[in-house]
């Protein structure tokens, strides 16, 4: 199967008796044909028996609510497991650096299947675009008159309860994705936000495209206050809600080259909030300017 | 002494910075801040074995400054340095 998240094309191999149709319904709006150019941005082949590398170095291992996540440093490139704690499920893909051609081995019997075929398609995904003009973040993305804003912060903040009020008492706005929409540097013309599969427990699976408006990192506060980042500080806020193997050089010059372009060219804020509508309204005017239309609903 | 390997000098804005990948936590980012001049030496020494004498030329040889202040402010900058981590072998 093809498919194309943020006009990346790829392609999914899997056994015959698999239905990716079935198992990937999120992806439906992202199928696509075969495309002759531009090239593949990866192959994800699920058909492959790997063996574990003798000679494996954890890189990072991390845990939440979407599953198991192991990185190994191999001779070759990556070797990446996942898995739901408990459920004694393991899947392994290896890649070279390049998350070019990946190689999966899937236990396709796993009750949480999709969930991890899902997610290990959007681990590759988030590296093999490093090396293009693209980077996933983890944000809750919105659109509000043509332009896209992205809320970030840690698990926990509230960046979908932050957009989610955005769109009932801001009119005219609507979610594009709530947990990892696509950002890509277009040259010659600026930054663009992806909807994409992968929106966390919210299903908005949006095939959507738009220019990137501005950014606010959430906090957590007794009030709601707004402070514009300088280019410095913009960085520091934006790199942890980015997907990145940190350990890898290039993919990690990549994604910092990317940022200090970001941090140059997007407004970018944070905003110290509570979990109500003037904090909407205070995040829209500092990345719009905007006041009058919305003083008074 | 030398420079810890991978690190990147990058200008943003008007200042120069240092990103330190090596964070043992995930949710960490270490950056640190520069002027030209010591973002000019972190460029010249990248992967190179150095003496802080060897900066100490540079800065004599590029600016107008006596080599009395420059062996001071290399002295300065490199216990700094050593402080964060961003040199090894440091003596």
């Amino acid at each position: 199967m093809y498919y194309q998240v943020a006009d990346y094309p790829f392609e999914i191999i899997t056994p015959p008796n698999i239905n990716c149709r079935e198992l990937l319904p999120w992806f439906a709006h992202f199928e696509c044909e075969a495309p002759y150019a531009p090239p593949l941005l990866f192959r994800f082949n699920a058909t492959k028996t790997i063996l574990p590398s003798p000679e494996r170095v954890l890189l990072e291992q991390t845990e939440n609510d979407m599953g198991n996540v192991s990185v190994w440093q191999t001779p070759e490139g990556f070797c990446i497991e996942t898995g739901i704690i408990g459920s004694g499920y393991r899947h392994t893909m290896t890649t070279r650096h390049d998350f070019r051609h990946i190689e999966a081995t899937i236990q396709w019997d796993d009750p949480y299947i999709s969930q991890m075929l899902s997610s290990m398609i959007r681990i590759a995904f988030s590296q093999a675009i490093l090396r293009e003009d693209g980077i996933s973040i983890h944000a809750s993305a919105v659109l509000y008159k043509k332009k896209a804003y992205f809320f970030l912060g840690k698990s926990g903040t509230g960046k979908s309860t932050h957009a989610s009020l955005w769109t009932q008492h801001i009119p005219g706005t609507e979610l594009i994705n709530d947990d990892n929409p696509t950002l890509r540097i277009i040259e010659g013309k600026g930054a663009y936000i992806y909807g994409t599969p992968w929106s966390g427990k919210t299903p908005c699976y949006k095939n959507v495209c738009y220019p990137l408006g501005g950014i606010t990192r959430l906090q957590q506060a007794t009030a709601n206050t707004y402070t514009k980042l300088n280019e410095w500080d913009a960085f520091v806020q934006i790199m942890p809600s980015c997907a990145v193997i940190k350990q890898n050089i290039a993919l990690y010059t990549n994604l910092c080259d990317k940022l200090v372009w970001i941090s140059e060219n997007i407004v970018v804020g944070l905003l110290r909030c509570l979990p109500d509508r003037e904090a909407a309204i205070t995040s829209l005017r500092a990345m719009t300017q905007e006041y009058k239309e919305i003083n008074n609903p | 002494m030398k420079l810890k390997p991978n690190l990147q000098v990058r200008k943003i804005a008007s200042k120069y910075m240092v990103v330190d990948t090596d964070a043992a936590q995930v949710n960490m980012v270490n950056v640190y801040t520069m002027n030209e001049t010591a973002a000019t030496l972190w460029k010249e020494f990248t992967g190179k074995e150095f003496m802080p004498n060897d900066m100490v030329e540079i800065l004599c040889s590029e600016y107008e400054v006596s080599r009395e202040q420059a062996t001071h402010d290399v002295d300065a900058m490199l216990r700094e340095w050593n402080a964060l981590g961003l040199l090894l072998e440091y003596k």
